[in-house]
């Protein structure tokens, strides 16, 4: 029996050259097909041709129409020639239909669909076996709402059930699962600022309708991989779990994630509940998120220094554990309360560490006052050794300061501090306020420290008040620098951009009695003896090099020391002055002393535009005397220029001091 | 050689625009308050913005490279008359007069324009010259292009392997801090701080017509365009 149906149609479908061939066996038993030359439903599924069903072993009974293990033999566009397994079941009597179409070839794997309609509720379950992302998102491009010149890559092996009720002709969506795994996914946004790759996942997950809200459960669990939404962060390698609960309330807009649950194996552990307003632009309502110990090397390492790039805290070593909670509420953090436990921080760059780092701090908003706690075992400031502190603070809304005074050790010093108040925390105008005092720290352990030539003596001074304010670090008091002999005063001590490409610095220094002999051997200068007097105003160094000051050393006037200047210091300085010939010439006067006597000595230096406007002791003609003789063996140095490249002078000088000069015999 | 001559010529006609403003400066300083403008030297502006530009970039302008004055042998600063060690007989015994003349400034540098020859501004030059081979891909293949303020900025993330963004964006902040710290440091340098705006300016127009074909710009309005 065949029955040529012609066109038949429906309000979203249209199938054109519908032919149905029925043979008829032994009892309910018959050979079943139907083809239908072209079937035009609604996009994306667009224009199927020469589908073909056969069913060799149908079922035809009053009650039951069956067709237990029968083919489907399709032509689209898009996918070609296709054939897969059908069979399905309807009853008569109450309209029970179900379906399957088994080993579908689709985009490089295999898909198996089956549909079930029952008394006004239906489901589909659509699995994938080894499909690939890449050519299924090119079958998916010409859908309504896929987003255009987006990318998805990867093995898919997914299992999603859904399932919805029909009600006056409309299908409605009741609730989704999907579970299963993908490999080596990879995706991006249009933009490309949105993207991932190389992640490997299993994923369960399920959302349903309650009501008119909508609930989901989910569980994601990814080893390795890729993702970016605009920083881009690099999964562990190792299982990390994420659990999520949801609920949307479409009519308020709201959105519950209630919990969230983070979950690196036993590095680290977090919760977190937020609620979010989806209605016009999403917003943030309210957040709490909640560490349980982990390690901050996870926390750090793998999901904050994403976000630090830029800042000076974006690339350090860390070790020990952190644990804590954070919460937002009604558009501002509304407490923090942190717990480290023998935490380690150490930047790369080299400037700043902390080592075992112990304690807790809490912070409210509002005007309660909190106390923290915070001690570590040392730390340093570039290569300055920092000892052990216990600190505690109490914080009141966004000022912090200091409790009870503190004390850091410094190298072999200390400082003690008085006060340490830190104001307007999070806001642009941050202030700093410190009043210390350094304790002598050895000048032997600080130019070690620093790289530079061993000095001897001490360094300590009172600071009465450093204030710190936009970038800009000024010191109040008077850093005394107890150095060859006599003191070394700084004042108006200013730092601008500290942290910056630029760091600048201001000071005033004052020079008081140095001894020549420990200064001259501290640099390998030669000898020379007596006493030196001097300032330095207007220092101005920017990245710390000097650009601008105003200089002035010399032999104090009441100096009555003993005024020596040896044959190598002599040779030295005439080598900073830019001599050549000079050494063949003063080696045979010179050598028959090893020593000369001298009255006063000094130089000047004005700084400014990379020059030095250079002046001496005394006036001598045509120029100005840097050593004036007196006493036996007398010697006379005298300088004619006034005007002297800077740089120049100072590769001389670096020459001079390294090599320790030319020898004289 | 011949950019130094450039270089007296510009002083020169500093020194000539000035001094009648300073003639008519003193009378009228005499009856009242008065402001004297100091104009922003837009050429010379631009042709330090270009020396430090060719130095980032790793070009050579012209046949000679751009050298600041301080880097020349020594010969050329030391004059003749350096150091000398003349015995004097006086009569107290052996006495010795050193004459030191130290360096000689030339006064071609003394008198520059527009100096961009301070200890920041060539560390702030050599870190950009350093950092400029690591984004040269980036600027190449359109990923990063020179925004209209003078700075760069990631314009086709897609265009960036995934293992390569955290990278290029501290690439992205670090040069971006380096340019903002280098404007700022020439007009501090020169002493006029009001200038970095103008330096600013300038350097924005001179990265992109120094930069190759190819290279992505931002223009005026901030559309991006494509060096051509």
């Amino acid at each position: 029996m065949t029955l040529d149906l012609g066109s038949l149609q429906g309000p979203t479908w249209r199938a054109e050259g519908v032919n149905v061939a029925l043979r008829l066996r032994e009892g309910d038993r018959a050979k079943l097909s139907a083809t239908v030359r072209r079937l035009t439903l609604p996009p994306p599924l667009g224009v199927i041709r020469n589908a073909r069903i056969t069913c060799p072993r149908a079922r035809l009974s009053d009650t039951v129409i069956a067709c237990p293990q029968g083919t489907l033999a399709l032509h689209t566009p898009r996918l070609g020639q296709r054939q897969a397994g059908l069979s399905f079941r309807y009853r008569t009597t109450d309209k029970k239909l179900e379906l399957h179409v088994s080993a579908l070839a689709l985009a490089g794997g295999r898909v198996d669909v089956s549909g079930e309609y029952d008394r006004g509720a239906w489901t589909a379950r659509i699995a994938t076996r080894q499909v690939d992302g890449a050519r299924l998102a090119e079958l998916l491009a010409s859908l309504p709402g896929w987003p255009a010149a987006s990318s998805l890559g990867g093995k898919l092996d997914l299992h999603a059930t859904l399932s919805g009720d029909v009600a006056r002709g409309q299908a409605t969506l009741r609730s989704a699962q999907i579970k299963g795994s993908v490999s080596k996914l990879a995706f991006s946004s249009a933009d490309g600022r949105n993207a991932g790759e190389d992640i490997d996942a299993d994923i369960d997950a399920r959302v349903e309708r309650r009501g008119r809200s909508w609930q989901a459960t989910g569980r994601v669990t990814t080893r390795g991989g890729t993702v970016c939404i605009g920083p881009c962060w690099t999964l562990p390698d190792t299982d990390t779990t994420a659990r999520l609960e949801a609920r949307f309330d479409p009519t308020s807009g709201s959105l519950d994630l209630h919990p969230i649950q983070l979950t690196q194996g036993q590095a680290l552990q977090a919760t977190a509940n937020v609620r979010l307003r989806l209605d016009g632009r999403p917003r943030l309502v309210a957040a709490q998120l909640e560490l349980a110990p982990s390690r901050l090397k996870a926390v750090y390492g793998t999901w904050l220094q994403p976000l630090l790039i830029g800042t000076p805290i974006d690339s350090l070593d860390t070790a020990g554990r952190i644990s804590g909670n954070v919460d937002y509420r009604a558009g501002s953090v509304q407490q923090v309360n942190l717990f480290v436990d023998d935490i380690y921080l150490d930047d790369r760059a080299q400037r700043f560490g902390i080592y075992g780092a112990s304690g807790r701090i809490h912070w409210s908003g509002g005007d309660s006052l909190r106390e923290s706690h915070l001690r570590w075992r040392g730390g340093h400031l570039y290569r300055v050794r920092l000892g052990a502190a216990d600190l505690a603070f109490e914080s009141q809304g966004s000022d912090l300061r200091l409790a009870r005074p503190a004390s850091v050790a410094i190298l072999d010093g200390g400082l003690q501090i008085d006060h340490f108040s830190l104001d307007g925390i999070g806001t642009p105008a941050l202030r700093s306020s410190f009043d210390a005092v350094l304790t002598p720290v050895s000048m032997e352990a600080l130019t070690h420290a620093l790289g530079w030539p061993i000095m001897s003596g001490k360094l300590s001074g009172v600071i009465p008040s450093v204030t710190y304010k936009g970038g800009e670090l000024q010191v109040g008091g008077v850093l005394l620098v107890r150095a060859f002999d006599g003191s070394i005063t700084v004042r108006g001590l200013r730092l601008e951009q500290l942290f910056g490409a630029v760091p600048q610095l201001y000071a005033d220094v004052d020079l008081r009695g140095l001894d020549l002999t420990s200064l001259t051997r501290t640099f390998s200068f030669g000898n020379i003896q007596g006493r030196l007097d001097g300032h330095v105003r207007g220092l101005h160094l920017v990245d710390w090099k000097p650009v601008a000051f105003d200089a002035r050393l010399a032999t104090p006037s009441n100096d009555d020391s003993r005024h020596r200047i040896s044959q190598k210091a002599v040779d030295n300085l005439t080598n900073l002055g830019g001599g050549g010939i000079t050494g063949a010439l003063s080696r045979s006067l010179l050598g028959i002393f090893k020593e000369f006597s001298y009255d006063r000595l000094g130089i000047s230096c004005r700084l400014h535009d990379g020059i030095c406007d250079m002046d001496g002791v005394a006036p001598a003609p045509h120029g100005y005397y840097i050593v004036k003789g007196g006493g036996l063996p007398r010697i006379d140095i005298i300088g004619y220029a006034h005007e002297v490249d800077w740089n120049e002078l100072l590769a001389r000088l670096a020459s001079v001091t390294a090599h320790e000069g030319p020898v004289v015999k | 050689m011949a950019e130094r001559t450039k270089g007296n010529d510009m002083s020169r006609t500093r020194t000539s625009r000035w001094w009648p403003a300073g003639l008519l400066a003193l009378p009228l300083l005499l009856i009242a308050c008065v402001t004297i403008n100091v104009y922003f030297p837009a050429a010379a502006a631009e042709k330090a913005a270009d020396r430090i530009i060719l130095d980032v970039y790793g070009k050579k302008p012209g046949q000679a490279p751009a050298k600041t004055p301080e880097s020349k042998p020594d010969g050329q600063t030391s004059p003749d008359q350096s150091s000398r060690l003349i015995p004097h007989d006086g009569q107290h015994g052996p006495n010795l007069l050193v004459r030191l003349a130290f360096a000689l400034v030339p006064p071609a540098q003394a008198a520059a324009d527009l100096s961009i020859s301070s200890p920041a501004i060539r560390s702030l030059t050599a870190s950009m010259a350093a950092r400029q081979k690591s984004l040269q891909p980036y600027f190449a293949n359109g990923a990063i292009g020179l925004t209209n303020d003078g700075l760069i900025a990631l314009r086709k993330p897609g265009a960036v392997p995934l293992k390569e963004r955290n990278r290029l964006r501290k690439l992205i902040e670090q040069e971006n801090q380096d340019r903002n710290a280098l404007y700022r440091e020439i007009a501090r340098a020169n002493g006029h701080p009001e200038w970095e705006q103008q330096i600013r300016g300038t350097f924005a127009r001179r990265w992109v017509a120094n930069a190759p074909k190819g290279w992505w710009y931002q223009d005026a309005k901030g559309n991006w365009a494509q060096k051509q």
